[in-house]
């Protein structure tokens, strides 16, 4: 006994896909073709043959991400990064309309914090900002849409799908009272690219893509930007001509050059892959089921590769404790005193303690039956040894209600 | 629920706190006997502590608990219910969250679990003994 960790101690489990997936090799491959010292580094920006063929690289990858959302390869934008496409998009596009089209902004409670926090920062500059709240299954009421478009509004900001719980968003909906008040939509598609069939053709005038959700490098991502009629950004950073302005700065050929091959890979797969991870969702989930005293965040028809569950009668951050060897998303953080709850959780009125005690679990092209298998073998054993001593187990199995038991939503949420 | 924020590979526990946590010998509650029963904390603050004690001449025979809340949580109802039997009413009155604790060399963010450890303690020593029998209990919801 030298303390050192078995075999078995030593296999974990990534079911956090939907936080980061890894590269695939033949996006790494692609991406090494532009990092040699002998070729590969010239400025794509260069007249002369060799950068010329990056420029041409670049291309190649603008036309294979825009082939991925319908859209034509002049209307993709590259950004560092969907944080950097959902504030270009966001702020870009209520800067550029100067308030002409009216000075509300309106997006969704449930939207991720790239998408939250420049709305904020529209407030700050003057902006009216609305924020639409969400039902217990995680989908705004578009008749409040509606309502909220009756004041002149220049943009509103709609995820494709939620990033916590794999809801889908009613875009194409939206897009249709969005048009009729002469508003533009933007669409955060991080978690649906390459996961869901997309076409800005269905009214999005931005939208938003990332490279590292989809088997690309970090650091990359595009915005997608229509061009008839023509949308007006303001751009964030101010410098050389690259990108149409938009985006100035050398292009990391490397990184698009990543993200092109990604793109060209999820839609590949894009009639198999989604069924392939439905079917394992939906073997994660009848594994959890089975233990009794779990919910599911979200909806049964939301994306193929998220799920999100609440476990009664267990506590978050023992739970997380207990399972070392799984990587996933929770939300239990520290003490109930400081512990930041999820926002996601909390507008669809999921009590406190019970988001706590919820987990993110995501899969992607590299996950198999053998991880779902082995999560769900591991996450049992954690609740049934820590319900085997739960007051909150008892008193739920007993019979007392979860409103009683867990004090009713956090947010008070309609 | 940020992004990665929260991955549950290995999180950090004080030692004390892992190895109680990891392998608690006095939870559940008492299936028979006739114990004192007290509570401390809430489900909606985030932890929540009952304990039983069994008393006889002014001596504690017997400790269980029952916990919902963070490995800390835990480790506090098996470090008490480790150190109660043999000791006087007294002895156990005297016992406060802030020796609790020292003695699980508690993070100064984790301090107040011990107070409730503290609180679920003082309400058993205070609450009138009681005769428990799960069996008939079971007999009662027909298990």
């Amino acid at each position: 006994m030298n303390g050192r960790p078995t075999a078995e101690e030593l296999q974990r489990v990534y079911l956090d896909n939907a936080a980061s997936t890894p590269l695939d090799p033949q996006v790494r491959e692609r991406m090494l073709r532009w990092l040699g010292s002998d070729t590969g580094y010239a400025n794509p920006g260069s007249r002369h043959a060799p950068g010329r063929e990056a420029a041409a690289e670049l291309e190649r990858a603008r036309a294979e991400v825009a082939a991925l959302l319908g859209a034509a390869p002049e209307e993709i934008v590259w950004t560092s990064g969907a944080t950097e496409a959902n504030n270009l998009a966001i702020l870009g596009a209520a800067r550029a309309s100067g308030g002409r089209r009216g000075r509300r902004v309106i997006t969704v409670r449930t939207e991720h914090k790239s998408v939250l926090a420049p709305c904020r920062q529209l407030a700050r500059e003057g902006f009216d900002v609305v924020e639409l709240p969400v039902a217990a299954d995680g989908l705004p009421d578009l008749e409040q849409l509606a309502e909220a478009l009756r004041e002149p509004t220049c943009l509103v900001s709609m995820a494709a799908v939620n990033n916590e719980t794999g809801v889908r968003l009613p875009w194409q909906e939206a897009a249709a009272l969005v048009k009729a008040q002469g508003a533009l939509l933007h669409v955060d598609a991080v978690q649906a690219a390459g996961r869901l069939p997309l076409d800005v053709a269905a009214g999005a005038d931005l939208m938003s893509v990332s490279a590292h959700k989809l088997y690309g490098p970090k650091g990359i991502g595009a915005l997608y930007v229509r061009r008839q009629p023509r949308v007006r950004l303001q751009p964030l950073l101010h410098g050389g001509g690259q990108e149409s302005g938009l985006r100035p700065g050398t292009v990391a050929v490397h990184q698009v050059a990543g993200m092109g091959e990604a793109c060209r890979l999820a839609r590949l797969e894009l009639a198999t892959e989604p069924p392939r991870l439905a079917a394992l969702r939906d073997r994660l989930w009848r594994g959890l089921e089975a233990l009794g005293g779990v919910r599911r965040n979200g909806r049964t028809d939301g994306v193929a590769h998220i799920l999100n569950v609440a476990f009664i009668g267990v506590h978050g951050e023992a739970l997380a404790a207990q399972l070392p060897r799984l990587a996933a998303s929770a939300s239990s953080a520290c003490t109930s005193a400081q512990g930041e709850m999820s926002h996601v959780l909390r507008a669809m009125g999921v009590p406190e303690q019970l988001a706590h005690a919820s987990l993110r679990l995501s899969l992607g092209r590299f996950s198999t039956e053998q991880d779902v298998d082995l999560a769900v073998e591991w996450i049992g054993a954690a609740i049934r040894r820590l319900r085997a001593f739960s007051p909150v187990w008892r008193a739920w199995q007993a019979g007392v209600p979860e409103e009683i038991l867990y004090g009713g939503g956090a947010s008070g949420a309609a | 629920m940020v992004e990665g924020q929260a991955v549950l590979l290995e999180p950090e526990l004080p030692p004390r706190v892992q190895a109680l946590f990891a392998q608690p010998r006095h939870a559940g509650r008492p299936r028979t006997g006739r114990f004192q029963h007290g509570t401390g904390g809430m489900v909606k603050s985030g932890n929540l502590l009952e304990i039983w004690i069994a008393v006889r001449d002014q001596e504690i025979t017997d400790a269980r608990f029952e916990a919902f809340g963070c490995p800390s949580t835990i480790a506090c109802g098996e470090w008490l219910c480790a150190w109660l039997p043999g000791r006087t009413v007294g002895a156990a009155e005297r016992l406060t969250g802030l020796e609790l604790a020292e003695a699980l060399e508690l993070e100064p963010v984790k301090r107040s679990v011990a107070l409730v450890a503290e609180d679920a303690l003082k309400a058993a020593l205070a609450a009138p003994a009681q005769d428990i029998d799960d069996d008939a209990e079971d007999r009662k919801y027909g298990a």
